[in-house]
């Protein structure tokens, strides 16, 4: 019978001509499946499902045929078929006696499930159509189909390729398979019927869970066959379902007695088989209710995983498994089940693995994705089961076995032996040698159990559980440490502190940080020990007790270290920079430069740093920083972003293991053209690489910023003998400024012992400046805002000592100047210390000599040394005349004056006496016009004015060299002296030759003008004595202001005849009113060509260049000439008004 | 030494993760928010009335995180599988369960839970959900921080009251 059901294939009985059959069963056989048939009408609503049908092939025996109410479905013969080939004679004679016989056989049995074939030959077939109803079929249908005309057909020519034949051989497959669907339905609907009557039973007593499992099974072996594995499937699923609501129940007190056999003590825990489809031994033991829990739970389970595996689905029976091993150890606990330590581990492991290698022979390589997401929790729950044995057995490494956990090896592997030894030879490492080898000894298990962590650890990262993982990473870290490779073991314990750390779990990270700790300290690293042991005094997670306890480790080991080992670390975590002020980023040379820090201790005690210091870098001159940056108080605050809360400062020690993704995208737009035509545009991302990049694979990148490195501290800010008590603490740094720069704080570095704990300050920006200011020297003028020639003035000297310092004993030295001197009041010794930027005043008194050839100020360099600083200080010192004289002359007919003007360049005033003007011949005598003893003040605002009336003893004096000189005394000058001013001038040609006098009349009656009316301007010249005889003159009319028009020549060359000339010339008056007459000049002619007239010249200007000839109209020197009527005016009478038409005619 | 010595008990719960002990059915519940750089930002726990007065033993909260974090690959997993917010229980760690909850804006809500209470847990995680979006409209809270409020926090316990332990 289970030959059959091995077959796989539905039985089919075949009666009647077995030669016939033997001839076309290949046909028969080979055709069925070709065409897949919808199986509709099925049992309780079950969907359709497309079927292809097989069916073996049987001779019929009255023996095999079951009773229609058996409870068996898949060795049942479901349908009978008679073959036969017979003609109408051989019919009559035999045939139809077989198959009544036949017919009422079944009929006996009650099967309806029969079919008739009737296989017609060629000459038959001619015979049929002659007479139709004489045929084989036509007797067979009337003898034995009655009503059912589809149980019996007809094939031709069966071993033709003929059309005819084909299609006679499609239409018996179309009905054979059709019957054969409703024999099926029909069956396992009755089946079905009476296994649900069965299983509502189930809660009466005598039911027997077991009769049950078989009868359902029974089901499922008949789908199976079938194909429909899904239905199958369902089938186990709902006997799972039922056995696990049994277990329940029991537990919970409604007792089943078929239960008890399971649960006897447990002596077999060779795990799960897969390698066949059924296992009958394990079935007839379940069938028998002789299997124990496990033994019932494996068969169940190989049932399902080799329905799972038809259906392809591999990677589910992966799936199921660790829910399948969870629950059954469950119900080994519900159930009490007696088991010996460390056994169900056994079992765990075994079916693990065993799941394992069964899915990964029936996974392809497409599915290893889908498959790895269960298979990785499988290897890590055998990983587990593993380690436990390894526990349980003394295996771990370190540990010695006791005689106790001897045996219980021997005992489990004991256990192990599976009830069939079919061993495929050359194939893998089967489980059960597998833990066999693992428990044979402490290193054969170290080997296996490294494996399996590596393989689950490999699978998680495949699937991308990186958490799951590092969580073995840390087990096995563990294991590492027991077997003292502490090198590994620190590599797992960090991996999975940085990711609790990357992920923000503080808690976690620290916590593992105590296993950190000791992993380290064993490994006598005091560097990573001590990084560790910081780390975890310093964290708030942890507790007080435990912080405090590593912190005294971590004294206690630097008392015990050499001193000259040095631990650099970084210091986040442990101190906190919270803010760095700097009041005064641009300091002064030799100056103090401060920083002030806000530090945050986290060391839950109070510790006293030997250094705090920050090392500072000169900027490079090419890249100044904001000259912004100097002018005002900077204050850096360092508070971690909230957004980035514990994800970068959070990592001390510890290198991240991904990258954090950069904060912005960075686009770039391109453009592309040809031929100056825009052929595309668009944007692209430059760090995209940074951004897709798989972040879990990259360890290497460190962020440079976070190195350990100290800097060069060399030169930098310090701060010595701190005590930081845990909390907030403000240092105070100093550095002295020796070098004039711009400086770049770059690092902080607390220095506890021999730790150096180091933060870099780069990104914070915090300059500052040191600058040098020259020392520098002024010379100021006291009560004046200048410095006056001549008077001997209070000044002070001040000394900018700028960024440079004096100190008591410097001495200045002053250089004296040619023509200033200057005199120091007091001394030139510095008496008390004078720091940078500060004014040294020295009282001094200047003198410098007037300059008497030159108007213009007079510029001093004034030079200092000093002696201190060996530096030679310039300053310029501008003098100024303390004031200007001028002279004027003046006439009046021969009579001559000079005007002497002194005018004042200060604020001050300056009291003027004693004039006196000496004349250098004894041609001229002066007499002074003014008050000689009166005193004159001169300042800015106020001038003085002398005037000498000149007086000439001799006829002709040409020329004449005056001095004048006056005292002076002013208020400024510290000698108090009465100064004399000389002051020099010549005069020449100053006597009067001619006497030039003019006046208008009106022509009409020589008296009034009128406007309009022409007058005439008279015009005399006289001259005195010391006219030259003969000397041609020219007289030039200017009318002014367009008051008058000259009528005829305004310009005319004259002699004089007998000292005398006259001349009338028109003038026509413009305006009414009192005007000024027309100014009359008269210059010296001098004609370079005879001939020229003068009279051209009428309009022209004196001095004009014409055409024709080139008059010289020289003018005379001042006083040669007394125009008398330069000022005399005339009254000119508006126009009377007549009816007369007044007619202007202005020529 | 209590922190060493709840590490190895740590350590030996890895080794057996999900085989249910169910003598020791308490009823406690640990919520906690992750934020998207995997990082917690808020946690709770929640005693049932007759154990409020219980000493609280100090590596709860160690334990607790140890298996909300392992958790989180199997609800970044889970995630996939399923449009719903309220993604049931996703993982098993001895006799906790692990619930998630993933917001539209993928904060994931996790809840170890001892007792199995999906519609409490549910309702829970719902109302959570509407506290946490109300709150994260503040303008001076940035998504991702530590949430930092104390009527948060008395919603939680009086979601947590009224759906979980109540």
């Amino acid at each position: 019978m289970y030959n059959c059901m091995m077959e796989g294939k539905p039985i089919v009985t075949c009666h009647g001509d077995q030669e016939l059959f033997s001839q076309l069963h290949t046909r028969v056989v080979q055709g069925l499946p070709k065409e897949p048939t919808e199986w509709k009408s099925r049992s309780y609503g079950r969907p359709p499902r497309t079927l292809t049908l097989e069916a073996s092939f049987v001779p019929y025996d009255a023996d095999i045929l079951t009773e229609e109410d058996e409870p068996v479905l898949v060795s049942r013969p479901y349908f009978h078929i008679f073959w036969t080939a017979c003609d109408l004679e051989s019919y009559k004679q035999t045939v139809k006696d077989e198959l009544a016989e036949w017919q009422a056989v079944l009929k006996n049995k009650n099967i309806p499930d029969w079919l008739i074939v009737v296989v017609v030959k060629d000459e038959s077939k001619v015979k049929t159509k002659l007479l139709p109803r004489a045929s084989v079929l036509d007797k067979v249908k009337s003898d034995f189909c009655g009503k059912n005309s589809d149980r019996c057909i007809v094939l031709t020519e069966p071993l033709k390729t003929e059309q005819k034949s084909v299609e006679s051989w499609n239409n018996f497959f179309v009905r054979l398979r059709n019957l054969l669907l409703t024999a099926y339905s029909r069956q396992m609907t009755r089946f079905e019927n009476n296994m649900r009557t069965l299983r509502e039973k189930r809660n009466e007593k005598g039911w027997n869970y077991h009769e049950y499992f078989i009868v359902q099974e029974e089901l499922a072996f008949m789908l199976e066959m079938l194909g429909v594995w899904e239905d199958a499937l369902v089938q186990y699923d709902e006997l799972d379902a039922m056995f696990a609501q049994f277990v329940e129940n029991h537990a919970a007190g409604a007792l089943c007695k078929w239960l008890y056999p399971l649960i006897g003590p447990c002596t077999n825990w060779a795990g799960l088989s897969l390698a066949k489809q059924i296992n009958y031994d394990m079935r007839d033991l379940v069938k028998h209710n002789k299997a124990s829990l496990l033994e019932f739970r494996d068969y169940l389970f190989s049932r399902q995983c080799a329905l799972l595996f038809e259906l392809r689905r591999p990677w589910e029976a992966a799936k199921r498994a660790l829910n399948y091993l969870h629950s059954t150890i469950q119900e080994m606990m519900l159930l009490e089940v007696e088991v010996p330590e460390g056994a169900l581990a056994c079992w765990v492991f075994l079916s693990c693995l065993e799941v394992l290698n069964i899915s990964e022979k029936h996974s392809d390589k497409l599915q290893i994705d889908k498959y790895s997401l269960y298979t990785a929790s499988l290897w890590d729950h055998a990983r587990k089961k593993l380690k436990e044995l390894g526990n349980v057995c003394g295996l771990t490494p370190g540990d010695e076995p006791t005689s106790q956990q001897l045996s219980r090896r021997v005992d489990l592997a004991s256990g192990m032996l599976s009830k069939e030894q079919d061993t495929d030879p050359g194939k893998k490492l089967r489980p059960v040698d597998r833990l066999r080898q693992a428990l044979s000894s402490n290193n054969s298990f170290k080997k296996h159990y490294l494996e399996i962590c590596e393989l689950a650890m490999g699978t998680y990262k495949h699937i991308g559980r990186f958490r799951s993982s590092r969580i073995i990473g840390r087990d096995l870290a563990d294991f590492y440490i027991k077997m003292n490779e502490l090198q590994k073991a620190e590599t797992f314990l960090q991996d999975t502190i940085k990711m609790y750390q990357q992920e923000g779990w503080q808690n976690l990270a620290d916590g593992t940080m105590l296993e950190l700790a000791q992993c380290q300290k064993n490994m006598q690293q005091p560097q990573k020990y001590l990084k560790t042991a910081c780390q975890i005094s310093c964290s708030h997670n942890l507790k007080t007790e435990e912080r405090k306890t590593y912190f005294h480790q971590v004294m206690e080991l630097l008392s015990k270290q050499d001193d000259k080992a040095i631990y650099s670390l970084k210091s986040s975590g442990i101190f906190t920079m919270e803010e760095a002020v700097i009041v005064t980023p641009s300091v002064s040379l030799s100056e103090d430069f401060v920083v002030d820090l806000k530090v945050t201790n986290h060391f839950p005690q109070t510790i006293t740093c030997n250094k705090v210091s920050i090392s500072v870098i000169k900027c490079k001159p090419d890249q100044p920083p904001n000259p912004s940056l100097f002018t005002q108080k900077k204050i850096c605050h360092i508070r971690t972003p909230s957004l980035t809360n514990g994800k970068y400062e959070h990592l001390a020690n510890f290198q991240p293991i991904k990258k954090q993704l950069p904060a912005e995208l960075e686009f770039v737009a391109t453009i592309e053209k040809k031929e100056d035509k825009i052929t595309g545009v668009g944007v692209t991302c430059v760090n995209d690489h940074e951004l897709l990049k798989r972040l879990d694979s990259n360890p290497q990148d460190v962020d440079s910023d976070e190195t350990t490195e100290r800097g060069d501290y060399s030169m930098g800010l310090l701060a010595t003998n701190i005590t930081l008590a845990p909390g907030e603490n403000t240092i105070q740094l100093i550095m002295k400024c020796e070098e004039e720069s711009v400086f770049h704080l770059r690092q902080l570095c607390v220095q506890l012992k021999q730790m150096y704990f180091l933060k870099s300050l780069t990104s914070c920006g915090l300059y500052f400046r040191v600058v040098c200011h020259p020392p520098a020297i002024h010379l100021n003028p006291v009560n004046s805002e200048m410095f006056l020639m001549g008077i001997e003035q209070e000044a002070v000297l001040e000394v900018n000592t700028g960024s440079l310092s004096l100190s008591p004993g410097d001495q200045f030295e002053l250089f004296p100047t040619s023509g200033v001197d200057l005199t120091v009041i007091g001394d030139l010794v510095q008496n008390v210390a004078v720091g940078p930027n500060k004014l040294v005043k020295i009282s001094v008194t200047v003198f410098c000599e007037e300059n008497s050839e030159s108007d213009q100020n007079i510029e001093k360099q004034i030079l200092c040394h000093v002696t201190a600083w060996n530096k030679t200080l310039e300053t310029t010192v501008t003098f100024v005349h303390p004031f200007e004289i001028s002279h004027k002359l003046h006439t009046s007919k021969e009579r001559k004056y000079i005007q002497l003007t002194v005018q004042g360049s200060t604020v001050s005033e300056f009291k003027l006496s004693r004039p006196e003007l000496c004349a250098l011949t004894a041609d001229v005598d002066v007499y002074l016009m003014n008050n000689p003893t009166q005193q004159l003040t001169v300042s800015n605002v106020q001038a003085a004015n002398y005037v000498w009336q000149v007086k000439c003893n001799t006829a002709h004096v040409s020329a004449v060299e005056m001095g004048l000189t006056v005292d002076h005394t002013c208020v400024l000058d510290m000698a108090g002296l009465t100064r004399r001013h000389a002051y020099s001038f010549s005069i020449h040609n100053f006597q009067t030759r001619y006497l030039l006098t003019y006046d208008v009349l009106s022509v009409e009656d020589k008296r009034t003008c009128k406007v309009g009316k022409m007058c005439s301007l008279e015009v005399k010249v006289k001259s005195t004595e010391l006219a030259p005889q003969d000397e041609r003159l020219v007289y030039k009319v200017s009318t002014g202001q367009q008051a008058w028009a000259v009528s005829g020549k305004s310009t005319e060359v004259f002699k004089l005849t007998d000292g005398c000339y006259k001349n009338n010339i028109d003038v026509l008056p413009l305006r009414a009113g009192f005007i000024h007459l027309p100014r009359v000049f008269i210059y010296k002619y001098s004609k370079m060509e005879a001939n020229a007239s003068a009279e051209k010249q009428a309009d022209e200007k004196p001095k004009m260049k014409t055409d024709q000839s080139e008059i010289n109209f020289e003018e005379f020197d001042t006083g040669e000439v007394y125009d008398d009527s330069g000022s005399k005016q005339v009254h000119v009478k508006p126009e009377q008004c007549s009816n007369d038409v007044e007619i202007s005619v202005v020529s | 030494m209590t922190t060493m010595t709840s590490q190895r008990r740590l350590r030996s719960l890895v080794l057996s993760r999900s085989e249910n002990d169910p003598e020791n059915m308490s009823g406690m519940y640990y919520f906690i928010i992750v934020g998207h750089y995997d990082n917690p930002i808020f946690e709770a726990e929640f005693n049932p009335p007759n154990k409020i007065n219980e000493p609280k033993i100090d590596d709860h909260r160690h334990l607790n995180q140890f298996i909300a974090h392992a958790a989180l690959d199997l609800v970044d997993e889970q995630a996939w599988t399923t449009s719903n917010m309220y993604l049931k229980v996703v993982d098993k760690f001895n006799e906790w369960f692990v619930s998630a909850f993933i917001t539209a804006g993928r904060m994931r809500f996790l809840m170890l839970h001892d007792v199995k209470n999906e519609d409490g847990i549910k309702n829970f995680f719902t109302e959570m959900y509407d506290t946490y979006v109300k709150f994260a409209m503040n303008p001076f809270y940035e998504i991702n921080t530590p949430i930092k409020s104390q009527a948060f926090e008395k919603k939680a316990q009086f979601f947590g009251r009224k759906y979980l332990t109540g």
